[in-house]
């Protein structure tokens, strides 16, 4: 039996590549797409055979959606969805504030919401392999986690910063901060914070680079800036080193990649291409299995609030030029 | 012919020992061994150099009359205080990798000692004098990636040679593990500075335990841009890559690992050297201290360069004190 989902919002640059994906997974009846933007939803709707209609019309004729707005408008279309007990699963991050990601989560909370973050890397298999061999304490005594997380910048809504919360900062902390937490089990308890905006003319901070305690006392480093150039063959990369008292283990989520050089025609020329098994499929598959109530891997909202509170606290740690507490 | 006093570890005067013996106007008169814990890797011992060996600086001093021309410390200044300030009393410059200093106290002794005397310090990273960090700055001066946003550094082994990691495992029994990886530190900081200019913050997180220790520091440049430096070091295994270096820049980015240089030229999976001794990075750094010694300048000041030691000691506070440090506050 498959279940009915839909997308809302055709905002988010992963939409098009859930709904390309959704439409083929046996499981899901990808029944729509919904958006503000009438000409576009349809176009997307038309790429993938499905139906355009209102974020209403989708909510009564789904048994799950995926949040794919900018990230200011998921607290109201989560509060549709709850409307009509329709389950989420939300792109990162939850709210573009933590009080915000507090209030969305704890609504989910008391309706008892199936609600999921889309983080795809916690399906990532070289991110699965990493975890078991920590559990199994090949590490040892973690030390210190180094982690990147880079991509092109992404434009749209993602530089406006009423919408989107930040810029680099707030786009790209939440997945190797949540696959850090996922892996290890601690916390990021310090965090400091260097950001700037060198890359693009932009409102928005385009270089993000955090340096984090975790609960443990190991060190974590992390860049997360929107420095990979717009030529790049690839998009970007999300990799984590831990370095522990007997090994270091490094995990590379994208390092599955050939090359595809193209001599004939003016489009791009030179392209990596991803063959690993996808994450964002199993992501998918995995918010279907929770749907029918069977249990997953996913980020839930409250690891949606931790890592919205490390987003706080970076920049609380720019704006005061010295390390801050992460408050929870 | 430059008479050049070697100091150091056996490992490290070995190999530059090697490097003066090819150059036509150099010659090594005599080494003090600074060896605290022997390094046994090559399985060679320190009396195959066919040089004068001692046990201190003053002693060569005393023994030639004073009749050298330069100092050659065979790994960071820092180490060898001592004989910095030997050499600078009797106005002989002196070479050293960076830093010559861990503390502030220290470093403006040495900056003062330097100005006072007719001797000076060269203590540029050998990083500076490879090919490949080369092309990456004369990349970055012609504009080749715009104005830089972030540079990152994964650094697991600072020097040449597969035995790296017991020279480490010495050196860092006494120095301890915090400040032997600033020493690393300082060599991609004299780099990152050469390129980027001038640091303006540093900000510093360290851990030592079992066999790993690691550092990373994160720094914000005067001109703008923002670089992060990862080391990790085993005790007793090389890890890999050893070295990945990547500046990006508002248009464009460079990047390099170990993998691009080891697979010039391997025996199985081990990378052998190309380049001859006299001409590999570190030839090339003694090549430019005898230069150095023979034209008729003193180098543009009397320790070049001075900024990257400064961050040093800014970036141990820095670890020391859990902050950042602003490297205003660390102007001697």
């Amino acid at each position: 039996m498959t279940v009915d989902v839909g997308i809302c919002s055709t905002a988010h640059v992963n939409a098009e590549v859930y709904a390309a994906l959704l439409s083929k997974l046996p499981s899901a009846d990808l029944v729509g797409i919904s958006g503000r933007n009438a000409e576009r939803t349809r176009r997307y709707a038309n790429s993938v055979g499905t139906a355009a209609m209102s974020h209403a019309e989708l909510m009564r004729a789904t048994d799950g959606v995926l949040v794919c707005s900018p990230t200011a408008i998921h607290g109201e279309l989560i509060d549709l969805a709850l409307q009509h007990d329709v389950a989420i699963l939300c792109e990162k991050p939850l709210a573009t504030s933590l009080t915000e990601a507090k209030s969305i989560r704890d609504r989910c909370e008391e309706q008892g919401a199936v609600a999921k973050m889309a983080m795809p890397i916690r399906y990532s298999r070289p991110m699965q392999r990493l975890k078991e061999r920590y559990e199994s304490g090949a590490v040892g005594d973690l030390l210190a986690v180094s982690g990147v997380n880079r991509g092109r910048m992404p434009g749209g809504w993602f530089v406006d910063p009423k919408l989107a919360g930040g810029g680099a900062v707030a786009d790209h902390t939440d997945h190797i901060v949540d696959i850090v937490r996922w892996i290890t089990g601690e916390e990021v308890t310090e965090v400091y914070a260097e950001t700037d905006t060198r890359f693009y003319d932009i409102p928005v901070e385009d270089v993000n680079v955090l340096s984090m305690t975790l609960s443990n006392g190991a060190s974590f480093l992390l860049d997360g800036s929107w420095s990979t150039p717009q030529k790049n063959p690839f998009w970007g990369d999300a990799e984590v080193d831990l370095v522990g008292s007997e090994a270091t283990l490094s995990a590379d989520c994208f390092g599955y990649r050939y090359s595809h050089v193209r001599d004939i025609g003016h489009d791009t020329h030179n392209e990596s291409i991803y063959w690993g098994a996808d994450p964002n499929n199993a992501l998918l598959r995995a918010f279907v299995a929770s749907i029918r109530g069977e249990s997953t891997l996913a980020a839930s909202f409250d690891d949606a609030v931790r890592t919205a509170a490390v987003i706080a606290a970076a920049y609380e740690s720019v704006e005061r030029g010295e390390p801050v507490d992460v408050t929870y | 012919m430059q008479r050049i006093v070697a100091v150091g570890s056996e490992t490290a005067v070995r190999k530059h020992v090697e490097r003066y013996r090819r150059f036509d106007d150099a010659t090594v008169c005599g080494v003090v061994d600074a060896d605290r814990e022997p390094c046994v890797d090559e399985g060679v011992g320190f009396d195959d150099i066919d040089v004068p060996r001692y046990h201190s600086l003053s002693e060569v001093l005393q023994t030639t009359d004073g009749d050298v021309d330069g100092v050659d410390i065979c790994g960071p200044g820092a180490a060898f205080v001592d004989a910095l300030e030997t050499a600078l009393a009797v106005s002989t410059p002196v070479r050293c990798d960076p830093p010559v200093a861990f503390d502030a106290e220290t470093f403006d002794r040495l900056v003062t000692a330097s100005t006072e005397s007719e001797g000076w310090i060269l203590s540029h990273s050998p990083h500076r004098f490879s090919r490949m960090y080369e092309r990456l700055h004369s990349a970055v001066e012609s504009g080749g990636i715009g104005p830089i946003g972030v540079a990152r550094i994964e650094r697991a082994a600072p020097f040449d040679g597969p035995g790296w990691n017991v020279s480490y495992d010495g050196v860092s029994v006494v120095e301890g593990p915090v400040r032997t990886l600033c020493a690393v530190l300082a060599h991609d900081v004299d780099v990152l500075e050469w390129t980027f200019g001038p640091v303006e913050r540093v900000f510093v997180r360290a851990r030592a335990g079992g066999r790993y220790d690691h550092a990373h520091a994160v720094f914000a440049f005067r001109d703008g841009g923002r670089a992060t430096v990862g080391t990790r070091w085993h005790r007793a295994e090389t890890p890999a890559p050893r070295i990945g270096v990547e500046y990006s820049g508002k248009h464009g980015r460079l990047d390099f690992s170990e993998d691009d240089a080891s697979t010039a030229l391997r025996e199985g999976s081990t990378p052998l050297a190309v380049d001859p001794p006299e001409d590999d990075c570190r030839g090339r750094a003694l090549r430019a201290f005898i230069d150095r010694l023979g034209g008729s300048e003193r180098p543009p000041t009397d320790v070049a360069p001075v900024t990257s030691s400064r961050v040093v000691v800014a970036a141990r506070r820095s670890a020391d004190e859990n902050r950042p440090v602003t490297l205003a506050e660390e102007s001697p």
